[in-house]
């Protein structure tokens, strides 16, 4: 919630908000606006059929017109009216601010562009299922086709852009699924805070994230994204239309990223309830923090990449064209510059739910605080310091490769303290077996593998083998999806009751969770074995050596979509007639379990003021 | 019947979450034959004149079998051969780009090649692999090389990695038709496609298999260093073959 005027100095009469133009934009105004600024963009730079360098400008009007879409919308929502009317002197009233921060407007408020971050983080919740479900639907369509040898369920080209479109897709998704939906609407009432830092940007972040969603659609009516979601150079500078769609799309994001990171980090730093020294701030809050903090220098990197590829597409610059001084390999490494610490900006945030839920379900206080903190900054520093270990075969300098074995091997070390917290937490604790609890036991044994095969990968002859295989794909699904996506169910079981005022109906979720995990198991482990006796990944057609492994990958694939189809009816049934919640179902003592539900818009009618750390459970406190 | 504290009763529950898992599946399904109808092959394919003659090579007896193509510049030139397939306008191969063959047989490919060219990227594909005798006969003539500045495509077929099926790769390297030499004659008059040049091979396949074939001169568009469009879409300079 934005901060109040005292509107009693105001020199100027208070316009009402019903007629103010903010109260008419919504979604609706923000997509036509969108789509005018994107036809005009389009057609204004659109090449003639016989142009001489008809490629270049054709990219140049599509970039144009997709960027152009993001501007218009976020105009038609609505989104520069403060910024202007403060440039112009007329600064948004009190009833204006109240009114962008959603106040008495029921549903509609999540189609608007809303300032109230219990809003935003609503909107980041719906918007990352739509995102996983789509990504999900796409990764069914790859292991069916992967059924049997030569299946080609779908022909190559569209298994192609199947394979890029999965990819960025679960990748987008993930980076926000747990700081988006919990780190906007959980985060500031955990630090006792009465809103984010900066409400306008925080809507600004869910909405210019929301732009970029039609926009890497698009690409399957472009011809597809042929590079997978790495997108190398010079592929993707010689690749067909539909490469504009990943480059703006990708640019957008990492402006949203920007916007969301630096608003989350300063939120924490700087808007903290009185007494909440940091010693005291819940450990999720660390970890999100630390995740969005890394986030912050590693994704401009990745724009950069995008927009010197778009220079490339458009005014042939050639940062990346060996044939006229350019190099791949500039690409290779801005890309995993951002790429590696990427991993960890998904996982952190994972993890420090399970490490908040833990002391709640054993009541027992957190197992070193410290070592927890130190995990997370040992990850965060050193996550930095490995991307090359993607590049070991490239041919880039080997004699780096030494180095950057030991310090992508250094980074089990952290990763253990992590390990060390968690078990240490539920060490001889008597575990209340609720569906938080369940993901717990399923992220520790799914990073351990992950975390252990992942060593093979760090290791420079091993990799020299295993790079380019389904083992590397079944290693960081273990990662990603095994841990980081089971400990944002996990948050999503936990922190549901107080997002909805509902609890989440847990007889689905036990059947959700044990299908998703068995099937995880077959599906990725089937992949392990496949990947470690050579098949290679992103190829449509495969040996008939690999058969039974693909077609138990498969199987466990249809588990696995099974799951996630109920979990998705258990959210949307449990959201509607769920039962309803009590203020604080798992008795924790964090403070967003002190306010009601529905929270009122600015959480606390007082601000709490913190005297211990929230994990003293059999502390008397 | 157990109530609910929101009054839903459980079988209605438990009718809802199977009602909405159908339709999940429902909806995966439908994305799914969506993608697989618009990847289907639009071609019919071109099956083999089995021949009743047979032949020996190498000591074996094999039957024989015949099958004719054409590779042209564009789509009209592909209809002048009377090949009106629902193609794009690309360089494209008619009248189907999936082959089937009958398996242990001696196979006589006739390729009526009628488009020009600049320069392989990979010189290796202008050579003859795989056909009986290393060679192909170009009008009349037999060679086992064309220059790689001379080729305006190839028809290079390989076999989908397997263990379980023959091995089977053939390449043919077609020559370009230029100025002045006899492949640059109009066949009727003036306002039709040239003469061409008559490519003619044999090779012998094995077992039952499925194998892939594309060209390999990059004569696609301005993307992908010309290995966009044509030839990047299934059915233009790429296609298979069925072994049965």
């Amino acid at each position: 919630m934005t901060t109040l005027h005292n509107t009693s100095t105001h020199s100027r009469p208070i316009p009402n908000p019903a007629k103010s133009l903010i109260t008419k934009l919504n979604m609706g105004t923000g997509t036509v606006v969108g789509i005018l600024f994107a036809l005009g963009a389009y057609y204004a730079l659109r090449p003639a059929a016989d142009a001489a360098n008809f490629y270049n400008q054709q990219n140049k009007a599509l970039l144009a017109g997709m960027f152009a879409w993001s501007i218009g919308f976020l105009v038609g929502i609505g989104a520069f009216i403060g910024p202007f009317r403060w440039l112009i002197g007329k600064d948004l009233t009190a009833e204006e601010q109240l009114y962008l921060a959603g106040d008495g407007q029921g549903i509609k408020r999540y189609f608007k562009y809303c300032t109230d971050h219990k809003v935003v983080g609503i909107q980041y919740l719906v918007g990352v299922m739509a995102m996983l479900g789509v990504g999900g639907t796409m990764a069914m369509m790859i292991r069916t086709s992967l059924a049997i040898p030569g299946g080609h369920f779908v022909g190559a080209t569209i298994y192609n852009s199947l394979v890029g479109l999965h990819g960025i897709t679960m990748i987008i998704a993930m980076i926000i699924v747990a700081t988006g939906p919990f780190g906007n609407y959980i985060m500031p009432i955990m630090i006792g805070a009465r809103d984010m830092a900066f409400p306008r940007l925080n809507a600004l972040s869910w909405w210019v994230l929301f732009t970029a969603i039609p926009v890497l659609c698009s690409a399957w009516f472009l011809g597809g994204i042929p590079t997978g979601w790495t997108a190398y150079a010079p592929l993707s500078v010689q690749a067909g239309p539909g490469m504009n769609a990943f480059i703006a799309t990708i640019i957008i994001f990492a402006f949203s990223t920007a916007v969301a990171g630096m608003n989350i980090t300063a939120t924490v730093v700087a808007m903290r309830a009185k007494g909440m020294k940091w010693n005291r701030v819940p450990i999720f809050v660390i970890g999100a923090t630390m995740s969005v903090a890394l986030a912050i220098p590693a994704f401009p990197t990745f724009m950069l990449a995008m927009v010197q590829t778009a220079t490339d597409r458009v005014f042939n610059t050639g940062f990346y064209d060996a044939n006229v001084g350019g190099s791949g390999w500039l690409y290779a490494h801005l890309f995993w510059i951002m790429g590696h610490p990427e991993v960890y900006v998904i996982l952190l945030p994972g993890v420090a739910i399970l490490m908040e839920i833990a002391p709640v379900f054993v009541r027992k206080p957190l197992f070193s605080f410290n070592a927890a903190v130190m995990g997370f900054a040992g990850i965060a520093g050193l996550s930095v310091l490995v991307w090359a270990h993607h590049m070991y075969i490239s041919g880039w300098t080997p004699t780096l490769n030494g180095p950057f074995m030991v310090t992508t091997e250094m980074i089990s070390v952290p990763t253990g303290l992590l390990f060390l917290v968690l078990l240490g937490t539920i060490w001889r604790g008597k575990p209340w077996m609720k569906l938080p609890m369940l993901a717990l036991f399923a992220v520790i044994w799914n990073l351990l593998i992950g975390g252990i095969t992942g060593i093979y990968l760090s290791d420079v002859p091993a990799d020299n083998y295993l790079h380019g295989s389904m083992y590397v794909t079944a290693h960081f699904h273990y990662t990603l999806m095994g841990a980081a996506l089971t400990g944002a169910v996990a948050g999503l079981a936990y922190w549901f009751p107080k997002m909805t005022g509902r609890m989440l109906n847990e007889r689905a979720g036990y059947i959700s969770f044990w299908f998703t995990q068995i099937g995880f198991q077959i599906l990725f482990l089937g992949m392990f074995i496949a990947g470690a006796e050579g098949q290679p990944r992103r190829v449509v057609s495969f040996a008939a050596m690999y058969k039974y492994q693909n077609m138990i990958s498969t199987g466990g694939a249809y588990l696995v979509g099974t799951g996630f189809i109920i979990l998705l009816w258990a959210v949307i049934h449990s959201w509607r007639k769920g039962d309803i919640a009590p203020q604080n179902p798992w008795g924790a003592k964090t403070l967003e379990w002190t306010v009601p539900y529905p929270v009122p818009l600015e959480n606390f009618d007082e601000l709490p003021v913190i005297t211990s750390d929230p994990y003293g459970y059999g502390k008397g406190n | 019947m157990q109530t609910t504290t929101s009054g839903t009763t459980s079988s209605k529950r438990l009718i809802s979450a199977l009602v909405f898992v159908v339709l999940g599946v429902a909806v995966v399904g439908a994305v799914g034959f969506t993608l697989h109808s618009l990847s289907a092959d639009p071609q019919k394919p071109l099956y083999a004149t089995k021949s009743s003659e047979t032949i020996v090579v190498d000591g074996k007896t094999y039957p024989k079998a015949s099958a004719t193509l054409g590779v042209y510049p564009d789509k009209a030139t592909a209809a002048e051969d009377g090949y009106k397939i629902n193609k794009k306008d690309y360089v494209q191969y008619g009248p189907s780009t999936h082959l089937v063959l009958p398996a242990h047989t001696y196979v006589t490919v006739t390729i009526h090649a009628y488009d020009g060219g600049e320069q392989l990227n990979n010189p290796y594909f202008g050579k003859v692999v795989g056909t009986v005798g290393g060679t192909i006969n170009i009008d009349g003539v037999d060679v086992s090389n064309v220059a790689s500045d001379n080729v305006q495509h190839t028809f290079t077929l390989h076999g989908i990695p397997s263990t379980s099926q023959d091995p089977l790769f053939v390449n043919v390297p077609l020559p370009q038709v230029k100025e002045g030499d006899k492949g640059f004659l109009p066949t009727q008059d003036p306002g039709t496609h040239f003469k061409g040049h008559t490519v003619t091979f044999s090779f012998i396949t094995g077992g039952a298999g499925d194998y892939v074939w594309n060209c390999e001169y990059p004569c696609g568009d301005g993307s992908y260093a010309k290995f966009g469009a044509a030839m990047s879409t299934y059915g233009y300079m790429s296609g298979k073959v069925t072994v049965k």
